[in-house]
C-alpha cells in the first residue's frame, strides 16, 4: 500500500513539474503578428495596398460620399423610406449618431487614415533597392491621408488630425478647419514632390503628381487662396503636365467601365465587379475575403424599379440644359447622359431607359419625382444594378480642373482673362457636347464682368460636373447663404435648403458618441 | 423533379409517428420481460412508529432496487407481497430519516422512524469534492431533479427562473434559445454567463441538454464556494451532477410529454383599419408639404393579409425519455434515450433533438472506476433575422404570394400602392433557410483509488467535442421593394471545437476526536482546440425550381477560408475544510491559474478564498428550544475571468484587404492592422465578501437563509469602445479597463409539512441586487448608446432618453414652448404633434436633450413556489416576480410610428382636433418628429408577476390495473398562462439588448403560453 502511495505521489508531482509554463506558449496559426511585419519592401507595398482598400466601404466611396455631396447639395435630394437618409439630405439630423448616414463616414475615413499613418510611419525604416520606390511608396500613402482629411474637412471641418499610428486609449485633440486644410497642403506638396507624372498601365489607379496638385489646388481654393491655388493648377494647364491630360470626344466615356482611366482623369478610384459578395451592411463590408470591390452607388441612385432610387436630381439642372442649344441647334448631350427624365425619349430618339420605354414602366407620373440620376449607371451595358457596379469613379477630372483654373484666374484679375474663358470654351465645346464658346453663346455678356463670369461658372461647373461629389465643396467656396439673392435663388432650386441654418448647416454634426467618448472633442457649433 | 424539395412541415404527426413506434416496442418488450420475472419470494409485514411510540401513516416501505412497494395505512401497518428473501426494505417518510433494513429472510419488520433534521445532512456538489449542507460556509443553492421534472424540456437554464436566489433568469421563446443567466449580477463586461460543470467536465449551457438526466443543480455564488475553479468562475459555477443507477435490477422510466405553444401577440390593425392610419399619416403629410409626398396611397383592391396568422402558428414541443438504470455492490449503470421535436412557433422554424447518455461505475478492490457520456445530436432551423421585428414591419395591403413578382413569386411593397420597404417574412424564410446541425460528445472516465481509507487520488480525464454543420442558402427571389436581384448562393460552414481535460487530485477525509478535516489537491490541464471552413459561392445548378446546394454545384464565386483557436489553462487548486466539534467551520481555497490568453509577463494569477462558519446551535450555551439550528457564515475570496480571445494581446494582420489597379482591372492583395490591441491585458478579479445565516425552526419545518454579499470587479477586461479616430475597426480591443460592484441580498425561507395523507411545502425566494460602475478605463466616466447612459457611480446602461411632455393642442401651445431665451423650441410643429423637452435649453431637439429617465434594473425579484401531495394528487406551482425596472418597447416604435408603412396596432387611437384627448400623436408619413426613436414615448414601466408554472399529477399507481407499476404518474402543466404587468410590449420576461441596453425590449422574442400533456411511468 505504501508502495502505491509514493507512485501515486510521484505521479503528481512529477506531473505538477512537467507542467512546464511553455505549455501556455499557443502560437497563432492563422495569420502573422504586427511584429514580424514592416520589414521588407513587399511589405510597404501590401501596406499600402491597404491604403487603396479603404475606398472599398460604405463610410467612404463605395456608398455615403455620394450620399453627403451629391444630395446635401442643390443637384440632388432623396425621397428614401429611410428617412434617417433622406432627413440627412434636407438638413434634419435628429440622431447625430446615425450609423449609415454618419457615424460610418467617420469612422471609415479614420480607418483610412490609421492605414496611410502605418506606412508612412513604418516604410522609412525598411530598406529599398531603389529609393525612388520608396519615395513612392510613402508620397502616395501621403496623398490618400490628405485625400481622406480634405473630404473629412469638407464635411465636418473641425476634426482632430491623427498623423500618427494609433494607440487603442489614444483620444486626440481637436483642430480647426484651417489646420487640417494646412495638414493637407503639406501632405499634397510633400507628395507631388515624389509621385510620378504618369503611371505603368498596371499601376493605374494609383495616386500621381497630377492628383495631388489638383487636391492641392483644390484646397487652396476652398481656402481663398486664389493664387496658390492657381499655381498648383498650372502644372496640369499650362505647365509640364498639360501634355499628359486633356477631354475626352464623348462626355460619357467618363461614367463608363469600358473607357477607364482615359486622359480626361486625373483622379479615379478603380472599381471591379470582380468579387460579387453580398456581405455586411447592405452587401458592403471590407477586410473580409474576396471583397466587394464594385462601386454601390448605381443601385442606391438607381431608377424605381431598377435601384432603390435612394437619389434623385433637382428638376433645375434639366432644365438648365434647355436654355442653350448647340453648335447645330441640337440639344446639350449631356443631358441625355446624365438624367432619365420623363421627356428623354422624345428629346433624344432611340434612347432607352434599361432597354425600356418610360411609358411602359411608369416610374411615376408626377414632375417631383420623376427625375433619375443616369450617370454612372449602367443601362447602357445590361438592364439592372447591384451593389458591384465596376464603374470606376472619377474624384477629379480634367473639366473639373480647367474650370477651377477659370475661376481661380477670374478671382484674380478684375475682368475675367482669355484663359479663363478659353478653359471654359474647352469644356463646352468638348467635341460631342459643342457648345458655341461662351462669348459667341447667349451668355456672351458674363465674359467682360467677373461677377458675371464667376456666377456662370456656377451653373457651366453644375452642367459639366452634376453629382460627381464636386457641388457640394463648391457651395462651401461660395457660401450662397451670404448672399440674399443667391440665397433666395438656392431656395428655389432645393427648397431642402429651408431647412439650413447659416453657422451650423454648413457642417455636418460630430457622431455624438465620438464627442462623449472624447473629452478633447466638442460638437460642432449649433449642434 | 419539382416535389423532390420539400420542406419539412413541423407537425406532430409527421415528426413522431416513426419514433413512437420505436418505443412502444421497447416499451412493450420491457413489460414482458418484467412480468416473466420469478424469484425466491416471500410476505413481509409489520408496524412503523414514531419516536414516541405512535403510529406513523402514510409511510413508503418500498423494497430496494425492485419495484414493489406500499405505504403504512392509518394504523402504521404496512404489508408487501412478494418480497425477495435477501431483499433490502426502504422506509422513507418526507420529513424522517430514510431507513434501509436487509431483510435477511424475516417475515415481520417493525421498525420506529426518527425525525429527520431536515436538509442538513443532504449532500451538496461543491466542486472536486462535496460536503454536508450543514458544514456548508458558502452560499450555494441546490435544485433537485424533483424540482424540474414539470419544468420546460429544452433549456435546464429557464427552470432555474425564480428557484433560487441570486439568479437572475431571463428568457426567450425562440426556437432552441438560451436563457440569459447572471448569477449575483453583472460582474463582468466580456462575458456574464456562469461556468457549467457537468459531471466534472467545464463547459457551456446548450440547448442540447437532456433534462431528465439531472441529478441535482448546485449553484455556487460566492467567492468561497466557486473560488475552486478560480479563473473561471467569476460569473457564479453551475454544478450539474447527472443520475446514476442504484442498486437492484433494472428500473425502467419512460416518459413522453407533449406541449402546445401560443405566442402572446397584439393584434394588427387589418386592412380598413390600416389604410385609414396611414390615409391620415399621408393627408398630414402632404398638408405639411413634407419633402416628396404629393398624393395617397393607391391601395391595392381586394389584399387583406393577415401577417400574424401567416407567420405564426401554434407550436407542438414532443419530448419523450427513456431511463434504464441498475447495478450492484460491484456498480451501477444508467442509459438514458432522448428524443424531442420541436415545430417552433413561426414559420421556417423547427427543431430535433437526440440524447444518448451512458452513466456507469464499478468497484474493484480499492479502484473505482467511471465514466459519463452523452452523445446530442440537434439539429436547428431558427428564423432569418428577427421575426418579431419582420412580421410587424410588414403591410397588411401586402400579400403573401404574388405571381407577378419574379423570380421568386413573393408579394412586396409597391412604390406608388404599398410604399413598404419590409422584408416579406415568408418569403425571407422560405428563400433563405439556414439550418444548423450540432453532435456534441461530451463525457469523463475517472479513476478513483483509495490508497488509505483517509486517502483517494482521482484522475479524471474529460473529452468535450462538438461537431457545428451551419448552411445558408440563398434562393433567387425579391422580398422587398427596389432589392437588387441577387444570384442564387450557399454558404456553408463546417467547425470543430474540441476540449480535452486532465485533472489529478488527491483527497483526505480525516476525523481526530472532534477534528474533522478535509482536504483536496490537485492539478488541472485543459486544452481548448477548434477549426473552422467556411465554403461559399453563387449561381447554383438549378433543374427547374430545384436547388442543388452542395458545394459542387456552386458555378461562380468559389470562397474558402478557414482558421484555427488553441488555448491552453493550467491549475494548481488546493481546498482545505476543517470542522472543530460540528460548531467551527473552516474553509479555505486556493487557486493557481495560468492562460495562453495573455502575454508572457501576465499568465499567471493567483485566487484565494478563506470562509468561516459557526454552528451557534451546537454550542453548549445555546438553549432555545424552537431554534433547531442555527449557522452564521463569512467568506472573502477571490475570482477570475479571461473570457477573450485566443489571441488578444498581440496585433494580427489582416491578409484580405485587395485593391483594383491597371488598365486590365486586377487585383493586388493588401495586409495591414485592422484591430488595434491592448497588450497589457491581465486577469480580471472579482473579490466577494458573504456574510448569511442559515436558520430551522418549529421542528425543522422551517427553514430560512439569508446572504448579502459586496462583489468588485476590478481590471474588468473590456471591449470597450473606443474612439472612431483612432481607426480601429473589427472589434473594440480588450483592456482592463473598467471597474463594477454589486452588492445584494437574498433571502430564502422554506416550509414543509406533512399533516396526514396531506403533505406541502413552500417556498419563498427574494433577491435584491444593486450595481454600480465604480471606473470605466481610458479616462471615461460616461458611455452612452442610443437609449441609455452609464456613468461612473451609477448602475449600468440607465435609460438616457428625449423626454415626451405631452401633445400640442394649439398653435398658441407651440409658440409658447420656448427656452429660456425666449427661441420657440419645435416651430415646425403642428397642433397634435408630440412635445419634447429642451433640456440643455438650446432651442432644439435634438439626440443632446436625453437625460436619465428610467432604470431597467428591478428593485427586487421574488419566487413564490408551491408543492403539495394528497394521496396520489400533486400540484406544484412557481411564480415569479420582476419589480420596479422600465422597459423600453421597440415593438411600439414600429407599430406607432407611422411615418414609414409598416404594420399598424388594432384599435390605435391618435389625435385629431376632434380628438384631443389622445396620448399619442397626430400620424405624419415621411418625417420623423412623432417617431423619433431615443424618446421616452416608448419606455414603460415593466414590472410583473407571473404564473411561470402550475401542475397538477396523478399517480395511478393505485389502481389495480396498474399495480405493477412502481409509478405511473400523469400530469398537465401549463407555463406562462398568467402574466400581471402594466407593461404593454409583448413580454416583460425578455433578454436585454446587450449588458449597456439591458431594458432594450428590443423586438425580443416572447414566451409562449404553454401546455404540457406528461405521461410518466416507472417499473
Amino acid at each position: 500500500m505504501k508502495k502505491l502511495l509514493k507512485l501515486t505521489l510521484l505521479i503528481i508531482v512529477g506531473f505538477l513539474y512537467s507542467c512546464s509554463k511553455d505549455l501556455l506558449d499557443v502560437a497563432n496559426p492563422n495569420t502573422p503578428t504586427s511584429q514580424v511585419f514592416w520589414k521588407t519592401e513587399n511589405d510597404a507595398t501590401l501596406g499600402l495596398n491597404a491604403v487603396y482598400h479603404a475606398f472599398y466601404a460604405g463610410g467612404t466611396w463605395q456608398l455615403n460620399m455620394f450620399f453627403r455631396n451629391d444630395l446635401t447639395s442643390d443637384e440632388g435630394w432623396s425621397n428614401s423610406p429611410a428617412l434617417d437618409l433622406a432627413e440627412y439630405t434636407r438638413f434634419i439630423y435628429s440622431d447625430y449618431n446615425d450609423y449609415n448616414e454618419n457615424t460610418q463616414i467617420w469612422k471609415y475615413h479614420y480607418k483610412a487614415i490609421l492605414r496611410a499613418n502605418l506606412v508612412i510611419a513604418n516604410v522609412s525604416n525598411i530598406t529599398f533597392t531603389d529609393e525612388s520606390k520608396k519615395k513612392d511608396i510613402i508620397a502616395q500613402a501621403k496623398f490618400l491621408r490628405g485625400f481622406y482629411y480634405f473630404y473629412l474637412a469638407i464635411l465636418y471641418e473641425n476634426v482632430p488630425l491623427v498623423l500618427n499610428p494609433s494607440n487603442a486609449g489614444d483620444a486626440p485633440k481637436q483642430n480647426t478647419l484651417t489646420e487640417v486644410f494646412t495638414q493637407c497642403i503639406e501632405d499634397f506638396t510633400e507628395a507631388a514632390a515624389d509621385l510620378p507624372t504618369t503611371r505603368a498601365s498596371t499601376d493605374l489607379g494609383r495616386a500621381t503628381k497630377g492628383a495631388a496638385l489638383a487636391y492641392l489646388g483644390k484646397v487652396y481654393m476652398q481656402m481663398g487662396n486664389w493664387q496658390a491655388a492657381k499655381d498648383a493648377f498650372y502644372w496640369l494647364v499650362e505647365g509640364d503636365g498639360a501634355t499628359n491630360y486633356g477631354l475626352m470626344d464623348n462626355y460619357r466615356d467618363n461614367f463608363k467601365h469600358t473607357t477607364e482611366n482615359n486622359k480626361e482623369s486625373v483622379f479615379e478610384i478603380q472599381f471591379s465587379d470582380v468579387n460579387q459578395i453580398f456581405a455586411g451592411l447592405y452587401g458592403i463590408s471590407n477586410d473580409i475575403p474576396s471583397s466587394n470591390v464594385g462601386c454601390a452607388r448605381a443601385q442606391y441612385f438607381g431608377i424605381k424599379g431598377i435601384g432603390w432610387c435612394d437619389a434623385q436630381p433637382r428638376r433645375w439642372i434639366i432644365d438648365e440644359y434647355y436654355k442653350e442649344t448647340n453648335a447645330t441647334g441640337g440639344l446639350d448631350i449631356r443631358l441625355r447622359d446624365n438624367f432619365f427624365y420623363p421627356n428623354l425619349q422624345t428629346d433624344f430618339p432611340g434612347e432607352k431607359i434599361y432597354g425600356q420605354d418610360w411609358s411602359v414602366l411608369n416610374w411615376g407620373s408626377n414632375t417631383v419625382t420623376s427625375n433619375y440620376w443616369r450617370k454612372y449607371q449602367n443601362d447602357y451595358w445590361r438592364t439592372y444594378e447591384n451593389n458591384y457596379s465596376p464603374i470606376n469613379y472619377r474624384t477629379i477630372r480634367y473639366a473639373d480642373v480647367l474650370l477651377c483654373y477659370a475661376e481661380c484666374l477670374a478671382q484674380l484679375n478684375t475682368t475675367p482673362p482669355a484663359l479663363a474663358i478659353q478653359c471654359v470654351n474647352r469644356v463646352r465645346q468638348r467635341k460631342e457636347v459643342n457648345l458655341l464658346p461662351l462669348e459667341s453663346s447667349i451668355y456672351a455678356n458674363v465674359c467682360t464682368d467677373k461677377t458675371l463670369f464667376l456666377n456662370r461658372l456656377k451653373v457651366e461647373r453644375s452642367l459639366e460636373l452634376c453629382a460627381e461629389t464636386v457641388r457640394w465643396i463648391d457651395l462651401k467656396r461660395w457660401k450662397p447663404w451670404n448672399d440674399p439673392t443667391e440665397w433666395a435663388a438656392l431656395l428655389v432650386r432645393d427648397p431642402d435648403f429651408n431647412n439650413f441654418v447659416k453657422g451650423k448647416s454648413e457642417r455636418l454634426p460630430i457622431p455624438q458618441l465620438e464627442v462623449d467618448n472624447n473629452p478633447n472633442l466638442t460638437q460642432n457649433p449649433g449642434y | 423533379m419539382k416535389s423532390v424539395y420539400v420542406r419539412k412541415k413541423p407537425g406532430i404527426l409527421r415528426m413522431s409517428y416513426l419514433s413512437f413506434k420505436r418505443f412502444a416496442f421497447l416499451f412493450v418488450i420491457l413489460m414482458s420481460s418484467l412480468i416473466l420475472n420469478a424469484q425466491n419470494i416471500q410476505q413481509v409485514d409489520g408496524k412503523v412508529t414514531g419516536a414516541n411510540g405512535s403510529s406513523v401513516a402514510g409511510v413508503t416501505v418500498a423494497v430496494k432496487g425492485a419495484t414493489t412497494g406500499t405505504i403504512t395505512d392509518d394504523a402504521g401497518n404496512y404489508t408487501l407481497k412478494n418480497v425477495p428473501k435477501d431483499a433490502t426494505i426502504v422506509f422513507s417518510f418526507l420529513g424522517m430519516t430514510t431507513q434501509e433494513i436487509p431483510l435477511n429472510g424475516k417475515s415481520k419488520l417493525d421498525i420506529v422512524m426518527a425525525e429527520a433534521n431536515i436538509g442538513l445532512e443532504e449532500v451538496v456538489v461543491i466542486g472536486y469534492g462535496t460536503t454536508k449542507k450543514a458544514d456548508l460556509t458558502g452560499a450555494v443553492s441546490v435544485i433537485k431533479s424533483d424540482e424540474l421534472k414539470n419544468a420546460p424540456v429544452i433549456s435546464v437554464g429557464k427552470a432555474l427562473q425564480g428557484l433560487a436566489t441570486g439568479v437572475f433568469v431571463r428568457n426567450s421563446g425562440a426556437i432552441g434559445s438560451e436563457p440569459s443567466i447572471e448569477i449575483r449580477g453583472i460582474g463582468s463586461f466580456s462575458l456574464q454567463t456562469p461556468l457549467y460543470v457537468i459531471d466534472g467536465v467545464p463547459t457551456t449551457a446548450t440547448r442540447d441538454f437532456n433534462a431528465y438526466d439531472i441529478e441535482s443543480i448546485q449553484i455556487l455564488k460566492d467567492a468561497s464556494a466557486a473560488a475552486i475553479y478560480g479563473s473561471r468562475a467569476g460569473n457564479g459555477v453551475i454544478i450539474i451532477t447527472t443520475k446514476k443507477g442504484s442498486s437492484g435490477a433494472m428500473k425502467i422510466d419512460f416518459s413522453s410529454k407533449v406541449s402546445l405553444q401560443k405566442l402572446p401577440l397584439i393584434a394588427q390593425a387589418r386592412r380598413d383599419e390600416w389604410i385609414k392610419l396611414y390615409d391620415a399619416a399621408y393627408d398630414n403629410a402632404i398638408a405639411d408639404g413634407i419633402s416628396g409626398v404629393t398624393q395617397r396611397q393607391q391601395h391595392p383592391a381586394g389584399i387583406d393579409t393577415d401577417w400574424l396568422k401567416e407567420v405564426f402558428h401554434t407550436g407542438v414541443l414532443q419530448d419523450y425519455n427513456l431511463t434504464l438504470s441498475g447495478g450492484n455492490t460491484g456498480g451501477n449503470y444508467l442509459v438514458s434515450m432522448n428524443y424531442l421535436d420541436d415545430s417552433g412557433t413561426a414559420h421556417g422554424q423547427s427543431m430535433n433533438r437526440i440524447n444518448f447518455r451512458v452513466n456507469t461505475e464499478g468497484i474493484k478492490g480499492i479502484f473505482k472506476i467511471g465514466e459519463n457520456l452523452v452523445v446530442s445530436n440537434t439539429f436547428i432551423n431558427e428564423n432569418n433575422g428577427a421575426t418579431i421585428y419582420n412580421a410587424y414591419r410588414t403591410i397588411p395591403t401586402i400579400a403573401v404570394r404574388d405571381s407577378t413578382h419574379q423570380p421568386g413569386g413573393y408579394g412586396y411593397g409597391q412604390e406608388t400602392s404599398t410604399r413598404s420597404f419590409g422584408g416579406n417574412p415568408i418569403g425571407e424564410e422560405d428563400l433563405h433557410p439556414s439550418t444548423n446541425k450540432n453532435m456534441r460528445i461530451l463525457g469523463n472516465v475517472y479513476t478513483d483509488v483509495k490508497i488509505l481509507k483517509s486517502l483517494t487520488y482521482r484522475l479524471n480525464a474529460g473529452l468535450e467535442a462538438n461537431t457545428n454543420n451551419y448552411k445558408a442558402l440563398v434562393k433567387s427571389g425579391l422580398t422587398q421593394l427596389n432589392q437588387p436581384s441577387e444570384a442564387s448562393s450557399v454558404t456553408e460552414s463546417k467547425s470543430n471545437a474540441i476540449t480535452t481535460l486532465l485533472e489529478n487530485t488527491l483527497n483526505y477525509k480525516g476525523t481526530f476526536g472532534k477534528h474533522n478535516i478535509d482536504a483536496i489537491i490537485g492539478t488541472t490541464y485543459q486544452y481548448d482546440y477548434n477549426e473552422s471552413i467556411t465554403a461559399a459561392g453563387k449561381n447554383l445548378v438549378k433543374i427547374g425550381d430545384y436547388y442543388f446546394t452542395t458545394l459542387n454545384n456552386i458555378t461562380t464565386n468559389a470562397t474558402v477560408q478557414g482558421s484555427i483557436g488553441k488555448a491552453v489553462l493550467i491549475s494548481y487548486l488546493g481546498r482545505l475544510n476543517y470542522s472543530y466539534d460540528n460548531r467551527y467551520l473552516l474553509s479555505l481555497t486556493l487557486r493557481r491559474d495560468g492562460s495562453s490568453r495573455f502575454a508572457k509577463a501576465n499568465e499567471w494569477d493567483n485566487f484565494p478564498s478563506i470562509s468561516v462558519g459557526w454552528r451557534l446551535s451546537n454550542e453548549k450555551f445555546f438553549h432555545v428550544g424552537w431554534i433547531n439550528d442555527l449557522k452564521l457564515r463569512a467568506n472573502y475570496g477571490t475570482l477570475g475571468n479571461a473570457n477573450i480571445g485566443y489571441w488578444d494581446f498581440v496585433s494580427t494582420l489582416n491578409t484580405f484587404p485587395i485593391a483594383v489597379f491597371g488598365s486590365d482591372q486586377h487585383t493586388e492583395t493588401g495586409m495591414t492592422v485592422v484591430k488595434l490591441v491592448n497588450s497589457d491585458i491581465h486577469w480580471e478579479t472579482k473579490i466577494q465578501k458573504n456574510f448569511g445565516v442559515d436558520l430551522a425552526v418549529l421542528k425543522s419545518r422551517l427553514q430560512l437563509s439569508g446572504d448579502y454579499f459586496i462583489s468588485t470587479t476590478k481590471d474588468v477586461l473590456t471591449a470597450l469602445p473606443i474612439l472612431y479616430s483612432t481607426g480601429n475597426d473589427g472589434g473594440n480591443p480588450y483592456v482592463n479597463a473598467a471597474s463594477l460592484e454589486n452588492r445584494g441580498i437574498e433571502l430564502t425561507a422554506t416550509w414543509k409539512e406533512n399533516v396526514g395523507d396531506f403533505k406541502y411545502s413552500a417556498t419563498v425566494n427574494y433577491t435584491r441586487l444593486r450595481n454600480k460602475v465604480l471606473d470605466f478605463g481610458y479616462g471615461k466616466t460616461t458611455y452612452y448608446t442610443t437609449t441609455t447612459i452609464t456613468e461612473i457611480g451609477k448602475p449600468l446602461g440607465m435609460f438616457y432618453l428625449v423626454q415626451e411632455a405631452g401633445i400640442f393642442q394649439t398653435q398658441d401651445e407651440i409658440n409658447s414652448w420656448k427656452n429660456s431665451k425666449g427661441v420657440v423650441i419645435q416651430p415646425n410643429a403642428k397642433p397634435g404633434d408630440e412635445k419634447y423637452i429642451d433640456a440643455n435649453d438650446d432651442g432644439q431637439i435634438t439626440s443632446t436633450d436625453r437625460v436619465i429617465c428610467g432604470n431597467p434594473w428591478p428593485k427586487f425579484e421574488l419566487g413564490v413556489n408551491l408543492n403539495a401531495e394528497y394521496k396520489n394528487f400533486d400540484l406544484s406551482m412557481n411564480t415569479y416576480g420582476s419589480f420596479g425596472q422600465d422597459a423600453f418597447n421597440s415593438l411600439f416604435y414600429i407599430t406607432d410610428q407611422l411615418m414609414d408603412e409598416m404594420a399598424a396596432r388594432k384599435g390605435y387611437d391618435y389625435w385629431t382636433p376632434t380628438n384631443t384627448s389622445s396620448a399619442n400623436p397626430r400620424p405624419l408619413y415621411g418625417d420623423t418628429r412623432n417617431g423619433r426613436y431615443d424618446q421616452t414615448r416608448w419606455l414603460e414601466k415593466a414590472s410583473f408577476y407571473k404564473l411561470s408554472q402550475i401542475t397538477l399529477g396523478y399517480n395511478l399507481k393505485s389502481l389495480k390495473f396498474f399495480s405493477n407499476f412502481d409509478g405511473l404518474r400523469v400530469s398537465v402543466t401549463g407555463q406562462n398562462l398568467l402574466v400581471l404587468t402594466k407593461y404593454k410590449g409583448l413580454d416583460p420576461d425578455f433578454i436585454g439588448s446587450s449588458i449597456w441596453e439591458k431594458g432594450l425590449d428590443n423586438y425580443a422574442y416572447p414566451n409562449p403560453k404553454t401546455i404540457i400533456f406528461s405521461v410518466n411511468v416507472t417499473f
